[in-house]
Formats: C-alpha cells, structure tokens, sequence
C-alpha cells in the first residue's frame, strides 16, 4: 500500500499525517518530506493514525526524524498509535524515546 | 552498532547495518549475510578474508524466495557448524537478519519456536514482524551434517573421494 504525506500548521506545529505503510519502498518519500521540516526548536506532530504497516525501515525513519529534530533542540510527538505499532515500538524500545499521545488532539495541545 | 551473539559458541550474530567494520574483525566473523537494500559500505576486498552473501529482501509481511532463502540458511549453518562465524544483517537488525539467524538455527537443530524464543531473548524487538516470526516457529528442527569431519580430512582423501564418486 503506497504511503500518502500531508503537512499542515497549526499555530507553530506542524502536523504531518502518514496514511498507508511504511516500509523500504515508503520510508525514503517520508523521510524526504520530513526532514526539511527539523530546524531549531521546531515543533513536529507526526499524526500515525492512518499507518497501516511499519516495517524495520519505518523504525529506522523515525530514528533518523528524532536524531534530527532532538539535535536541533525540536520536539517530536507521535499521535494516534495503533495498537500494532505500538506493540512494535514497545518491543524495539523505541517507546522510551518517543512522546506519544492517542489523539491528534492531545499531541497538540502538549505541543502548543 | 552492536553484535548479537546467538549462540553459546559464539558463532552466529545478527546486527544492524555494519557501520563499523573493526567490531566485525575483533569477532573473527568471517561471513557476512547482508539482507539491506544496498551494499555495505567498506566490504573488505582482503583476499581470504570475507564470503560477503548478499541477499536483499523487504520487510513485509510476504516471506521472500524461500528457496534461496533455505539456500542461504543451510550455507549459514554449515559454515557456523565448522566454527566459522556467520554474522547476519539488516537495516536495524530486528527482522530481515532474524529471519535467515532463525532458519539457520534450525539447520543448527534447535526446533523453530526455540529459535524464536533465543533471538528474541537476545535482541530487543527482534522478530516483531509477525509474519517472520509464525514461519520459523513452524520449523522443525532440520540439523544438518555439517561435516566438521569433512574439513578435517586431508586435502588428498578428499580428492580420492571426489575422483571415486565421479568415477562410479
């Protein structure tokens, strides 16, 4: 299932929705359309809700998007977690790391 | 990056991407798996040195090719077997790397959910991709000869060998 990357701000945040799966042939357009957005002290929502499939290479997207934002003194928040991505998360570790809420509505109101 | 020793002997390891090819020396690996999408940067080209096994797949909840996939599982479990270090790897070393370390656990007599379970147990996150997962635990244990007494024969008994099969 290809992978569908909208962007929209909202006051300073930028929410990015993610609808579809991302793996090997997804990863590099979301990692492309995401990047350019890490600046100093930016403030990101990645809304996940839509995504369907996270494969190893969507792991390694969002490493590289939280190395990336977190080195420019940004935030990063994950909205919308699947059960099944969480799961992934929580058995790869990557949950530590990560601020999550459960509704795009409460990534927001912790970004704003 | 980090190695993940699998098993007691210390001969079968997963990892991530090899960004660093002086912590696969210091192990004595001497075959490397690679299921990523690209070749590793810095492939030693040492004479000797390295079987460099290249054999991308995706991340998907499809298996790939399985022939070749037990292909190289086999080829894995028969250098491990002779004490060869094998070092399996992918991207982030959860599911590609597991998938082949998994089968070639089995070709090294450890029933599939075994296999699971000791990858599991080793790598945090290893193996989420379900799909992964349910084939290696369907495996039985398939251990192979994996003729330690083969390479131990000279070099001559083993042309006589060959020349009395190929003359029969």
């Amino acid at each position: 299932m290809a992978l569908s990357i909208a962007i929209e701000t909202v006051e300073q945040v930028q929410i990015v929705r993610l609808i579809g799966d991302i793996d090997g042939a997804t990863a590099p357009e979301a990692q492309a359309a995401i990047l350019p957005l890490a600046s100093p002290g930016c403030k990101i929502l990645l809304d996940m809700s839509g995504v369907t499939y996270m494969s190893s290479a969507g792991l390694r997207l969002l490493l590289v998007v939280y190395r990336s934002i977190k080195g420019q003194g940004g935030e990063v928040i994950l909205a919308g977690l699947t059960d099944d991505l969480k799961d992934t998360m929580e058995m790869t570790g990557f949950l530590d790391f990560f601020q999550f809420r459960d509704t795009l509505a409460a990534g927001l109101a912790a970004l704003l | 990056m980090e190695l993940y020793q699998l098993d007691d002997k210390g001969t079968l390891f997963i990892s991530p991407d090899i960004d660093d090819w002086s912590i696969v020396r210091e192990r004595d690996i001497c075959a490397i798996i690679d299921m990523d999408g690209d070749l590793d940067l810095g492939v030693p080209s040492v004479p000797n040195e390295y079987l460099y096994i290249y054999f991308p797949i995706d991340d998907v909840v499809a298996l790939p090719d399985l022939e070749k996939l037990h292909a190289v599982a086999r080829m894995g479990a028969m250098l491990a077997g002779n004490g060869m270090r094998v070092l399996s790897h992918c991207g982030m070393g959860h599911n590609r790397c597991a998938l082949v370390a998994g089968l070639i656990l089995t070709y090294m007599g450890l029933a599939g959910q075994e296999a699971v379970d000791l990858i599991r147990s080793k790598r945090q996150g290893a193996l989420y991709n379900k799909a992964f997962a349910e084939y290696i635990a369907a495996q039985p244990a398939q251990p192979l000869d994996t003729g330690p007494q083969m390479a131990a024969q000279p070099a001559e008994a083993l042309l006589r060998a060959i020349a009395n099969q190929e003359l029969q």
